[in-house]
């Protein structure tokens, strides 16, 4: 998981495609894999009774659980549900750039993500910085402002900060509004003072948080640093391998991982129908399939009848 | 900042009109025009730090005490950090609700 990186990602994003991304579907599908499950991997307590995940790496991560918010499929699945809606194009495809930044990144962790979910729930993991939300907020804070968690959201506090212009009022004018029909229509009931503040409140979140855990985890408490790979090492960490291994005892690969065969199938039906860009019943895509064998078959034979 | 100035693709739009208070030695003299122009780039952004800075160094400030102040809160009570919604609330009050009041407040004042 990622404590700053996620807020700041849309910006940085927003810096090299300009006009071509819609501001707000980028940040809420930044925002979308955590949005309904992280209240319950920390736990709450309500009115005395407590809410938590018995497996909380299991629940945020992994399936069953919620983990396939993290995946890259279900951001396409939100992204043509978001196209069919609004009949916006870059609405959608800016949906799924945020959340595609959010599920690759939080690959960096121990625990990584399913990515390719529902075909396979193989956790992809780079494993750079310890996943301990098992642990409660308070430790998994000081474990991630602790080793190289931080250091990855550091990057994009730098850079984030490099992209300065987009957040001059200049730029949110011309470009953000422009590319972004929430903003226009925001716009009718709010000043403009308000609408660049609300712009500016997710790169003020992110910078301003990370600056206040990391006073809090190494001033005010004394996490020890270690920036070893998959650090620290104080904290009990989960990793991939732990939750691959349990989904599929006799084999780790991604193959072995996969899901059951009719899922699999369907997935991929879903995909096929999704890459020839039809809208129609799988039934017509098979129909179809004879004629083009036919096409393809009388371009091969021009030629020789030539010769 | 002269038209001969600008770099291709930029144009030139008026960031400031000077202002003249009641009662100056200015007030007697002639009508001038005075608007300071400024470089943008296409996507309505400064061509450059400095003139971004020379523009809007006051909000720079604003937004730059309110999030000491965040921080500072953050690290007091560690709870103000947990969610968005509360992080958007606070700069929201900051930097746009308090500047509101407290120039109402001066202009009923003054």
């Amino acid at each position: 998981m990622s404590w700053a990186a996620h807020d700041l990602e849309p910006y940085v994003i927003q810096k090299h495609l300009g006009r071509k991304i819609a501001f707000v579907p980028l940040l809420v599908g930044s925002y979308a894999p955590d949005l309904m499950s992280k209240w319950f991997v920390y736990g709450v307590t309500l009115v005395g009774v407590e809410l938590k995940a018995d497996e909380p790496a299991q629940f945020h991560r992994g399936w069953p659980g919620a983990g396939f918010t993290h995946s890259l499929p279900f951001g396409v699945l939100v992204g043509l549900l978001l196209y069919l809606v609004f009949r916006n194009k870059v609405v959608a495809y800016s949906f799924v750039i945020g959340q595609w930044a959010h599920a690759i990144t939080d690959t960096g962790d121990t625990v990584g993500s399913m990515l390719l979910f529902p075909f396979t729930d193989h956790l992809f993991s780079v494993g750079a910085w310890a996943y301990a939300g098992q642990t409660g907020r308070y430790v998994d804070a000081g474990a991630y402002f602790s080793g190289l968690g931080f250091v990855w959201d550091g990057i994009f506090v730098v850079w984030a900060l490099f992209s300065w212009r987009v957040l001059t009022r200049g730029y949110f004018r011309t470009t953000v509004m422009a590319a972004d029909p929430f903003w226009r229509w925001a716009g009718r009931y709010v000043s403009e003072t308000m609408l660049v503040a609300l712009y500016r409140a997710s790169f003020f979140y992110g910078v301003a948080r990370w600056t206040a855990w990391l006073i809090w985890a190494h001033v005010v408490r004394s996490f020890a640093f270690d920036l070893r790979w998959g650090g620290p090492r104080w904290v009990p960490r989960v990793y991939a391998d732990d939750l691959n291994a349990a989904g599929a005892p006799a084999c780790r690969c991604a193959g072995c991982c996969s899901m059951t065969p009719r899922l699999g199938f369907y997935g991929l039906v879903a995909v096929c129908a999704f890459a020839k860009g039809r809208t129609a019943s799988v039934r017509d895509l098979v129909r179809e399939a004879p004629k083009r064998r036919r096409r393809r078959g009388r371009r091969l034979r021009l030629p020789l009848k030539r010769d | 900042m002269s038209p001969a100035d600008v770099s291709q693709g930029q144009t030139l739009v008026r960031i400031a009109t000077s202002a003249r208070r009641p009662g100056s030695r200015a007030d007697a003299e002639p009508p001038q025009a005075a608007v300071i122009l400024a470089p943008v780039r296409p996507d309505g952004s400064p061509s450059s730090l400095r003139e971004a800075l020379s523009d809007g160094w006051r909000e720079l400030a604003l937004y730059v005490a309110t999030g000491v102040g965040y921080v500072a809160i953050g690290v007091a009570a560690v709870e103000f950090l947990f969610t968005w919604v509360v992080a958007a609330g606070y700069l929201v009050l900051c930097v746009v609700v308090l500047p509101f009041v407290v120039g109402g407040i001066r202009e009923r004042r003054g």
